[in-house]
């Protein structure tokens, strides 16, 4: 069992996703219960919703064009949200303790699978295209260093839809073990054929937009986006991390374990870490995904652990499942709670699933929320979840 | 970064898999068997056999070596596992299928594409259902996950095995002269508390030159053959041959082509 770790200080977050790419964009897309899912840009033979982001997305200054894709604008957008909180941080910690821990799912896969297409077409990859510069993880972290001025480590944890949450954890454990004095967090993801393809092949994609927690929900919605959040041993907090579950289902590759074990092991981990009780929790942001048996599987494990009063919203109905970006997505909407106060509706729940219990609010509620659980589940039967405090 | 000098983690065990070797003391043999047949993935259970990348199985392979080899919990034991491309051939596998043959995905390839499926399916052979992570950083996968993996042990005070691989590079996108050979190296870390004296302990890697260790040799690699020599998990191959031949020095974790994170090795 992972010992108890001091609280570390969250000083910004950025958001970006199908409901726009500024926070204040997201932020109001929820507050009118907008969804932001519609039909897929990415041509697929099926008929589905996706949140794709529409955002006008920035350039890279010159020196980093030949590094230019998606996820890298997507990166350079979240960063420009944040540069006054950036500049603080360069001011306050040396560079190279300022680490980088970021996640993804599908990483440069948006460019591989087109560059893919040409080199079966026509036997060569397109004129531009560098494996070592668009594909792989160090590309955007290269990209994301030389925006952001961080120099310290950096990595991408890909675990699958837990990439961005686990970053969390492992920010208070550089931090707590001296090992850097902040870090930047969070996670991006794409829309891609492979994603899309490959959830419908599983069975586990709606052809509408996703329906959380819902009676007629029958899978998710692919979204792309993400956020980045800074984490400082001290400084303006806008919250604080508080502590971070972290398990494993040891049970399927792709499937829950159906009674939720290894989320209920997760959740109770947070709480361990952070030194409460599950009564302390004031509302839970949900993995929430649509599929049939990923939402029982949380609900029987919310439910055991929190009890049924609880108030449990999915947001996957308003942006999609943004894989490797929803752990931070996610986070930062907890955070959002946490300042404000309200809660937007799960979308999609009503008509309600009878035989899940939980307390899943379909109208904005307003509440004092002081602990907020965020969870985010994945492939490989890894489980996360992450506590954030207000101050 | 400052302020980790002095943390050390003691090495309990070391485990490795690539072609022509099976273990660590093969390897150190010096002796390579080419009629060995591919990475078994002994650990995992058998459907997961079936249906795991020859990665993931020499990934596995690796891992319970230095599983074995340090006597940790299976079913308690932290990891975590880097690799720089993870499955890409399965990924390659699964573009095959959308642009050469038109069709739909193979359920299982998809979700056994993941970058963290090795950790997947060791925790589901293990029973484990502790802490796990999968990353990747390039060339500085190594270091990455050797920090990764010394945060854990020194902020839980608790033992971790970390697993470096990587398959043999997908040439058609890194180019034939790039081409480097399948390698999967694990090292099981024990918080210097529970390490014993005669454990060879690492300190945290860091990005400073190897210079700026002080007096400390600079410890020089085994010579391999150029495809191992430049697959991007060689660092972990370079530490794990150092810790099971108890050399002592400081070690750049990327044969220079990462960022030129070192960590030394002291008794």
């Amino acid at each position: 069992m992972f010992k108890q770790l001091p609280p570390v200080a969250l000083t910004g977050y950025s958001l970006c996703n199908a409901l726009g790419g500024t926070l204040a964009d997201v932020r109001q897309g929820l507050y009118d219960g907008r969804s932001g899912l519609a039909d897929s840009p990415v041509p697929v033979p099926f008929s589905t919703a996706a949140g794709a982001v529409t955002a006008a997305l920035p350039d890279l200054p010159s020196e980093l064009e030949p590094w230019s894709t998606r996820t890298a604008q997507i990166a350079m957008l979240l960063l420009g949200q944040m540069e006054p909180q950036l500049q603080k941080l360069r001011e306050r910690y040396r560079p190279e303790r300022i680490a980088l821990v970021l996640g993804t799912s599908t990483g440069g896969a948006d460019v591989t699978e087109k560059s893919y297409k040409k080199f079966v077409e026509q036997g060569s990859l397109p004129k531009g295209y560098d494996f070592w510069k668009q594909h792989t993880y160090g590309a955007v972290l290269h990209v994301v260093s030389e925006l952001s001025g961080a120099r310290g480590p950096a990595w991408m944890v890909s675990t699958a839809c837990t990439s961005s949450a686990k970053p969390f954890a492992t920010a208070q454990r550089l931090i707590a073990a001296d090992m850097a004095d902040a870090v930047i967090v969070g996670g991006i993801d794409t829309l891609c054929s492979m994603t899309l393809l490959g959830f419908f092949c599983l069975d586990a994609l709606s052809d509408k937009p996703c329906r959380p927690f819902g009676h007629k929900r029958t899978g998710i919605s692919i979204g792309e986006g993400g956020g980045l959040v800074i984490l400082e041993r001290d400084g303006d907090a806008m919250a604080l991390l508080e502590g971070v579950g972290e398990s494993s289902d040891a049970y399927h590759i792709s499937a829950p374990h159906p009674e939720g074990d290894g989320a209920k092991a997760a959740m109770q981990r947070a709480l361990n870490m952070a030194g409460c009780k599950p009564s302390d929790i004031d509302h839970v942001n949900a993995h929430g995904t649509g599929t049939p048996l990923n939402d029982s599987a949380e609900a029987k494990a919310i439910s055991s652990l929190l009890g049924d009063e609880v108030p449990v919203v999915s947001t996957k109905g308003y942006m999609g499942h943004t894989l490797g970006g929803a752990g931070a997505t996610e986070a930062g909407l907890a955070v959002l709670a946490l300042n404000e106060g309200w809660l937007p509706p799960s979308l999609g729940a009503e008509p309600r699933d009878a035989t899940i219990t939980l307390n899943i609010p379909t109208t904005r509620t307003t509440g004092n929320f002081n602990r907020v659980l965020s969870n985010s589940f994945a492939f490989g039967g890894n489980n996360v979840s992450v506590l954030l405090r207000s101050v | 970064m400052t302020g980790t000098a002095a943390k050390k983690v003691g090495v309990a065990g070391v485990g490795l898999c690539t072609p022509g070797f099976r273990t660590m003391e093969a390897f150190l043999a010096g002796t390579a068997d080419n009629s060995l047949p591919p990475a078994k993935g002994e650990l995992l259970d058998k459907r997961n056999r079936r249906r795991a990348s020859p990665q993931t199985k020499a990934t596995a392979d690796a891992y319970s070596e230095a599983l074995q080899q340090s006597q940790l919990d299976p079913s308690t034991v932290a990891s975590v596992f880097g690799s720089a491309l993870g499955e890409a051939t399965t990924m390659i596998g699964l573009l095959d299928q959308i642009w050469k043959a038109d069709s739909m995905l193979s359920p299982m390839r998809f979700a056994t594409s993941v970058h963290n499926a090795a950790a997947g399916v060791v925790s589901i052979a293990t029973e484990n259902r502790g802490f796990t992570t999968s990353l990747g950083a390039d060339h500085n996968t190594p270091a990455t996950a050797l920090l990764e993996g010394i945060a854990v042990a020194l902020a839980h005070d608790t033992p971790v095995i970390v697993a470096c691989g990587d398959e043999a590079a997908p040439v058609g996108l890194v180019g034939k002269d790039n081409g480097w050979g399948t390698l999967a190296v694990a090292v099981a870390l024990v918080p210097q508390e529970l390490a014993s004296p005669e454990m060879i302990k690492i300190t945290v890697p860091t990005a400073a030159t190897a210079t700026h260790h002080g007096a400390s040799e600079l410890l020089i690699p085994d010579d391999v053959s150029r495809p191992l020599s430049i697959n991007p998990s060689i660092g972990m191959l370079d530490l794990a041959v150092a810790v099971a031949r108890k050399r002592t020095g400081v070690l750049r974790l990327d044969r220079g082509a990462g960022r030129g994170f070192c960590t030394e090795l002291t008794r």
